[in-house]
């Protein structure tokens, strides 16, 4: 008998002495038991698909997470939505939308129509039309050029301006804003403040330095 | 305490935020860089629209450079079911001139409670003979 016939042997003597204990009838557990290894194996399954975050961790990542959701919502909204000296100008496709920042105790309705009262040279006034809200004043010279005086109750006051740069600028005491809205062909400037009582504006085809002083001399 | 370190954090944040458009005080509108797109002949323009009782008046302007002529169609609009927009009856006006700045204000009388607005419709020529049209709407208004 070599070495391996006797390998042999003791396998199979061995397998027919425990083949009985190979196959032992299943055990049952009582249904308390059963639900505690469900929540064991349950348990174990959870910590090994997600590793468990320190409590205290989780919520100040969750805290950054949402702070810097929060500035870069208002980043946006400030680049945006833009304040000039006394405005709020918001951006649109092609244009920017001007409003009057501070409206608290202006008045409601145009109450007296302000006027150029000295004219540049050869300038007529032209057509005005007035409402409770709003008043426009035009004045052409025989080459068509214009300036245009409009005055709006604060609350009103909504208009679109070209995409055009715009500066912050000092009418008398009044914060303003000056416009350039020259062409190649024309030289157009336009200023609007807030003369406390309503929002003044003033386009004409003229020069920065002439419309903003022709603006410090409007009155009622 | 961890509830109020979180809220003075949430706190300082919003505040922080809430600032940054102050720091934009002395900005200027966008430059004219030839990036963003911007009106062809129109400088500005605005539309109005104003109530008393149930009386809507209508106010448009607009302004363009080197321009000779500006039709302006204005259309009182009110809102409908779903937030659709319809035009009211009778309450359409066109106004042409031959200058570089138009006005126009109308009335429309006998309007019913909703939520009304105006169209204000500006077609702009100017001496090359080239056209622009833009639409500027009012803000919206309740009655």
């Amino acid at each position: 008998m070599d070495k391996y016939s006797l390998k042999s042997i003791l396998e199979q003597v061995c397998e027919d002495d425990f083949s009985e204990f190979s196959d032992p009838p299943r055990h049952k557990f009582r249904l308390k038991n059963r639900i505690r290894i469900r929540r064991i194996l349950s348990d174990i399954k959870r910590n090994s698909a997600a590793p468990a975050m320190p409590r205290r961790f989780s919520r100040r990542l969750v805290t950054a997470m949402l702070v810097v959701i929060l500035l870069a919502a208002m980043a946006i909204t400030a680049a945006a939505i833009l304040l000039l000296k006394g405005f709020i100008a918001k951006e649109n496709k092609d244009n920017t939308q001007l409003f009057a920042e501070n409206i608290a105790g202006a008045p409601t309705t145009i109450e007296e129509v302000y006027y150029i009262p000295e004219l540049p040279e050869g300038y007529e006034r032209g057509e005005c039309a007035v409402i409770d809200a709003c008043a426009c004043t035009m004045y052409f010279d025989e080459n068509g050029d214009f300036i245009i005086l409009d005055q709006y109750v604060k609350s009103e006051y909504d208009m679109h301006h070209d995409n055009n740069s715009a500066f912050s600028v000092v009418i008398g005491e009044h914060n303003g804003v000056y416009i350039d809205n020259s062409t190649d062909q024309q030289t157009i400037s336009c200023v609007i403040w807030d003369n406390g009582d309503y929002i003044i504006q003033l386009e004409g085809v003229l020069e920065k330095e002439d419309i903003i002083a022709l603006a410090k001399s409007v009155k009622l | 305490m961890k509830s109020f370190v979180t809220q003075k954090v949430f706190a300082a944040a919003i505040a922080a935020s809430l600032a940054s458009p102050a720091a934009y005080a002395a900005a200027a509108m966008p430059a004219d860089n030839g990036v963003m797109p911007c009106y062809e002949i129109a400088t500005s323009a605005s539309s109005t629209l104003t109530f008393s009782s149930s009386t809507a008046t209508c106010y448009s302007r607009c302004t363009g450079a080197s321009t000779v002529s500006i039709t302006a169609v204005q259309t009182l609009q009110k809102e409908g079911l779903f937030w659709i927009w319809s035009d009211v009856d009778d309450a359409e006006w066109t106004k042409t001139v031959n200058v570089a700045s138009i006005v126009m204000s109308n009335t429309k009388s006998g309007l019913d409670s909703g939520t009304y607005r105006l169209k204000a419709e500006f077609t702009l020529t100017n001496s090359s003979g080239e056209t622009e049209t833009i639409t500027v709407y009012s803000s919206e208004k309740e009655i």
